[in-house]
């Protein structure tokens, strides 16, 4: 599948061409949404099998009020990582008893990455990380410093306040520094001693 | 791990190589999006129906004639003459009674070859 090389045409025009029938805006949508949801759903739920039925659920929903959306009122991305989030939350209650043994491997194909197994550990170490904390404050640190979403929209994605988002995000990091804080070994992040 | 600059370039770390979802899942979300968009407005394309031999020859003629209102007379007209010559109408039988006469060899004379014909039967 090629990769979207029409990254100047807006989301709105997207979804205008896709509710006239264009095949190439639903094949662009796909390559502009489909691997955030699953990456989304990946960080959230640590299972690539699990990450991909929840951001397939996802899409399919997108598709279904895609003809209908109308232009301006919402952002097409805030409303799909909404979706996604909520689908995980779902699917984590759901499955409550997954152990950390269940996780995946974060899987890399860039051969940058791959190359090394010191990155793999890395990602590994940080996805295990991310797994311990609270489901919300996991939620919203993918959501900020992940997907690099600005406060207000992880807000609108979550459904609270700005403040409650601040307050996620730092508690969240804080516990995720003290996760990791006795596996600098696997971070590779000995030889920085300060 | 202790401080907020290593967990900051660990973040930078993940966010450039993101998790990447296979070919299948991309081809399976694909799918369902064709499927479900709309179609093209303003274009409505019909299959062409496949003919036999047979059903070629029939519409061909039905062109040629006109149509379906073409056959419609034409199958109305054979019914009613096939009506006539069963079951001729009284109305149609009493003028050429009255032409004819009751005498059945006048009959046969007015169905006889003409005079100018009548040389050829007595040759040898």
């Amino acid at each position: 599948m090629p990769l979207d090389h029409n990254s100047d045409i807006s989301d709105d025009a997207l979804l205008q061409l896709y509710a006239n029938g264009d095949q190439a805006a639903a094949q662009m949508l796909t390559l502009r949404l489909a691997p955030r949801a699953y990456g989304q759903a990946y960080r959230m739920l640590g299972i690539a099998a699990e990450a991909e039925d929840v951001a397939q659920e996802a899409m399919m929903r997108f598709w279904k009020i895609a003809p209908e959306w109308r232009t301006g009122e919402a952002k097409m991305t805030t409303w799909l990582y909404r979706v996604t989030s909520n689908l995980c939350t779902d699917r984590l209650r759901k499955t409550c008893t997954t152990t950390l043994d269940a996780i995946d491997e974060p899987v890399d194909p860039s051969p940058s990455a791959a190359d090394t197994m010191q990155d793999i550990a890395r990602h590994d170490a940080l996805q295990s990380a991310l797994m311990e904390l609270p489901e919300r404050q996991r939620q919203a640190v993918v959501l900020r410093h992940l997907d690099e979403l600005p406060n207000p929209e992880i807000a609108e994605v979550m459904e609270i306040s700005v403040e409650a988002v601040e307050s996620l995000t730092s508690r969240g990091k804080r516990a995720l520094a003290q996760i990791l804080k006795g596996r600098k070994a696997a971070l590779g992040f000995e030889g920085n001693a300060r | 791990m202790s401080t907020d600059d290593d967990l900051t370039a660990l973040f930078d770390e993940v966010r450039r190589t993101p998790p990447e979802p296979s070919t299948d899942f991309m081809q399976r979300v694909l799918n369902d999006g064709q499927t479900m968009q709309p179609a093209p407005l303003g274009v409505m394309r019909m299959p062409p129906r496949k003919r036999g031999q047979i059903a070629t020859f029939f519409a061909g003629l039905s062109d040629a004639l006109g149509g379906w209102p073409a056959f419609a007379g034409l199958a109305t007209a054979a019914v009613t003459g096939l009506w006539i010559g069963i079951s001729p109408p009284q109305t149609l039988l009493t003028p050429f009674g009255m032409i004819l006469g009751d005498d059945s060899a006048a009959l046969s004379g007015a169905l006889e070859y003409g005079d100018g014909f009548d040389f050829t039967l007595f040759e040898g």
